[in-house]
C-alpha cells in the first residue's frame, strides 16, 4: 500500500458516539485490564449493540462528538476496535491522551467540527488526511477536517508508533 | 505578541519562541513513569526487543516510581516490581521507590522545579502546575518520548483563572476545581492550558493547588499551571528546593478565555457516580448513605488534607460499620503527620492508616462490594474504579470524606469546623 492510499480511507459509519465518551464503555468497565484480543473483540460495544462485532466489516470507522476518550487513557477500546478492523475515527475533538494513544496504535484520528450533524450511522465515508477532507458518499458533501501535523501523517501511514519508531531509531546502537 | 507561562516553557524545550497553535517538537526535561503492566514493561521490551536500543538518549532524564503495587499482593506483583527494579539498575534508569505518589515525591525533592517541562504516561502529571511546572500527559506516546528525547504538540492556548477571596473554613482546592468542572463542563477548558493568578492566589496553600493540578483533566484542560508566589517559594523552601526561574505571562497576552473567581464564594462541591464530570453542589447529595471512605492519592492525601480530617474527627468516633482509609501521599507527609500528632487522632477516631501509595484509588488496597458506595479524595469514579462495577463513588475534598466518615452519610464539614 501506499502512503496515500493508507492516509485516504473508505468505510461505513459503524457507530456514532456521544460527546465526552469515555472510550472504556466500549469494551465495558469490568474489561479494561483485559489483554486478550479475541476476548476484547468479542465484548466490544456488545453493552450497546449485541450484534455490534458481526456487522462491522474491515474498513469501517467510528464518529463521534466533542471531546472522545475522555477518562483514563486504557488502550483496550483501541485493541477491540482495531481487532474487528475498525482503523479510523472521525471526531469534533479528542481527548488529548486519547488521541495520542490512537495515533501511537496507528488509528487514523481526524478532527472535524460538525461531523455528528453530517452522518447517519452506515453512511459510507471518505477520510482523507493528507488533504484534509471528509467527503460523505451518501450525501454528497464534503467537509473540512482539522489538519494533522506532518508527523502524525508519518506515524499513521508506517502503521502506528513502535513501526514509526523503529523506521527511524530502531536497530542504531545509541551512545 | 507576548507569552503565557506554558507559552515561555515551550520556548525553552524547543529552542525558538513559540505561540500557540504553533505545531513543534519540544525536549522534555523529564519524563518519569510508573510501573503499570501493560505500559512500563511494555515500553522496556520494545525498546529492547523490537527496537534493539541498547541505550536510551533520554537515560539521564528518566525517573521511574514504583508507587502502585507498593505491598505485592501475588507472586505475579512481586516478579513484575523485580523486573521492573532490574530493568532500572541494568539500564540505568533512576528509581524511586518507598517514598510516595510519584506526582509528589518529584515535587517535594525538587526533582521537578517552577519552569520545568515533564512527560508521563498518566493522565494527573499536571498536578505538578501546582507549582508552575508544566506537566503534559503523553499516554502509550510516552513511549517515542522515551526514544527520540522530544515529543510533538500543538502549543495550546491558554485559559486565564483570576483567583480573588479567600477559601471559607472548610472549602479546599478540590472544592474549586469541582467547582469549575461543574460551570464548564468535561470540555470546557477545550484542551487548553488552565492558568491560575490573581489576588485570591496568596491565601491557597500549595496543598489545595495540587488536587486542581491533578484534576483539571476532567475540566477538559491539557494541563494546568499556576503562577509562582511567595506561596510557591514558601513550600518549596521547606523542602529545601531552590535555585529556579520564575515565569510569569506577560501583560499583553491574549487568553482564549478570562474566567475571575471569588473563592470566598465557594462551597463545598462533590462528583457524583458514574463520570469525572458530574460535578454537583454537596447540597444536593447530603444525607446520602456511605459505606467507605478514603483521604489519599495525588488529588489528596497531602498534609492540608490531613491535618484538615484530624481537626474535624478530633474527639469523636468514625461511625461503626464506616471504613475510613487515610494515605499520607509521601513519606514526608507521613512523617509531618506523625510529628504533628494528626495520626494519633485520627487512629482514636476509628482510621486506617497506611504508608504512602496509589494502591488506594483503584480498588486495589480497597475494595467495594456490589451496592456500596465510597466518598474519596481519589482521581476517578467510574463504575468499577474502587472494586464493583456495581458501587458507586463520590469524589469530594478531605474534609466531606472526614464529616461524612462521622455518620456515614454524605456530610457537609462546615459544620465541625
Amino acid at each position: 500500500m501506499t502512503r496515500k492510499s493508507i492516509l485516504k480511507r473508505l468505510g461505513r459509519v459503524a457507530w456514532i458516539f456521544l460527546d465526552n465518551f469515555d472510550a472504556d464503555m466500549i469494551v465495558g468497565y469490568e474489561n479494561i485490564t483485559e489483554t486478550n484480543a479475541d476476548k476484547l473483540a468479542k465484548i466490544c460495544m456488545s453493552n450497546f449493540d449485541p450484534k455490534f462485532s458481526e456487522s462491522v466489516k474491515p474498513g469501517d470507522m467510528i464518529v463521534a462528538g466533542k471531546n472522545f476518550g475522555y477518562g483514563h487513557p486504557h488502550t483496550q477500546a483501541l485493541i477491540a476496535l482495531q481487532k474487528i478492523g475498525i482503523n479510523c475515527i472521525v471526531a469534533e475533538t479528542f481527548f488529548p491522551p486519547f488521541f495520542r494513544n490512537s495515533i501511537s496504535f496507528g488509528i487514523m484520528s481526524v478532527e472535524c467540527d460538525d461531523i455528528t450533524k453530517n452522518v447517519n450511522r452506515w453512511d459510507k465515508l471518505e477520510v482523507d488526511a493528507e488533504s484534509a477532507e471528509i467527503r460523505n458518499l451518501n450525501t454528497g458533501k464534503t467537509l473540512k477536517a482539522k489538519p494533522l501535523p506532518k508527523v502524525v501523517l508519518e506515524i499513521i501511514s508506517k502503521g502506528g508508533l513502535v513501526a514509526y519508531l523503529r523506521d527511524k531509531y530502531g536497530q542504531v546502537k545509541m551512545i | 505578541m507576548g507569552q503565557t507561562i506554558v507559552e515561555k516553557i515551550l520556548s525553552r524545550v524547543s529552542g525558538k519562541k513559540v505561540n500557540a497553535g504553533e505545531i513543534i517538537y519540544a525536549r522534555p526535561d523529564l519524563i518519569v513513569m510508573y510501573n503499570w503492566p501493560g505500559i512500563s514493561d511494555k515500553f522496556f521490551s520494545i525498546i529492547k526487543e523490537e527496537l534493539k536500543i541498547e541505550k536510551l538518549v533520554t537515560t539521564e532524564k528518566i525517573i521511574m516510581f514504583i508507587d502502585h503495587m507498593v505491598s505485592p499482593s501475588s507472586v505475579k506483583d512481586a516478579e513484575f516490581l523485580k523486573n521492573t527494579r532490574r530493568y532500572a539498575i541494568e539500564n540505568g534508569i533512576k528509581l524511586i521507590e518507598m517514598q510516595g505518589i510519584g506526582h509528589h515525591v518529584i515535587i517535594e525533592a525538587g526533582i521537578i522545579k517552577p519552569g520545568m517541562f515533564a512527560v508521563h504516561f498518566d493522565t494527573h502529571i499536571p498536578t505538578v502546575g501546582a507549582i508552575g511546572a508544566f506537566g503534559l500527559p503523553l499516554a502509550f506516546d510516552e513511549l517515542g518520548a522515551l526514544v527520540t528525547g522530544e515529543v510533538w504538540l500543538e502549543v495550546p492556548h491558554t485559559t486565564c483563572f483570576q483567583l480573588n477571596g479567600r477559601l471559607p473554613k472548610g472549602v479546599m482546592g478540590r472544592d474549586l476545581i469541582h467547582k469549575i468542572i461543574h460551570d464548564l463542563g468535561a470540555h470546557g477548558i477545550k484542551n487548553n492550558i488552565m492558568e491560575f493568578s490573581g489576588p485570591g492566589l496568596k491565601y491557597l496553600e500549595i496543598d489545595d493547588r495540587i488536587p486542581v493540578g491533578s484534576q483539571c483533566t476532567w475540566a477538559g484542560a491539557l494541563s494546568a499551571v499556576f503562577e509562582v508566589d511567595h506561596v510557591t517559594e514558601a513550600f518549596l523552601k521547606d523542602y529545601g528546593v531552590g535555585d529556579y526561574s520564575i515565569l510569569k505571562s506577560d501583560s499583553d497576552v491574549e487568553y482564549k478565555e478570562v474566567y475571575v473567581y471569588d473563592l470566598s464564594k465557594l462551597e463545598p462541591y462533590v462528583i457524583a457516580p458514574p463520570l469525572p464530570y458530574k460535578a454537583i453542589p454537596l447540597s444536593e447529595v447530603e444525607g446520602i448513605e456511605i459505606n467507605q471512605g478514603y483521604i489519599g492519592s495525588c488529588a489528596g492525601g497531602r498534609l492540608k488534607d490531613i491535618e484538615i480530617a484530624a481537626r474535624i474527627l478530633k474527639g469523636r468516633k468514625i461511625k461503626e460499620g464506616f471504613r475510613l482509609f487515610v494515605v499520607p501521599s509521601t513519606k514526608n507527609v507521613f512523617k509531618k503527620s506523625i510529628q504533628k500528632g494528626l495520626l494519633d487522632v485520627l487512629v482514636e477516631a476509628g482510621a486506617y492508616i497506611s504508608s504512602p501509595s496509589c494502591d488506594f484509588c483503584y480498588g486495589r488496597a480497597q475494595c467495594l462490594a456490589e451496592g456500596e458506595s465510597a466518598v474519596s479524595t481519589g482521581t476517578l469514579n467510574v463504575p468499577g474504579r474502587m472494586g464493583s462495577t456495581k458501587a458507586e463513588i463520590y469524589l469530594a475534598s478531605s474534609a466531606v470524606v472526614a464529616a461524612t466518615a462521622l455518620s456515614g452519610k454524605l456530610s457537609d464539614p462546615r459544620k465541625f469546623l
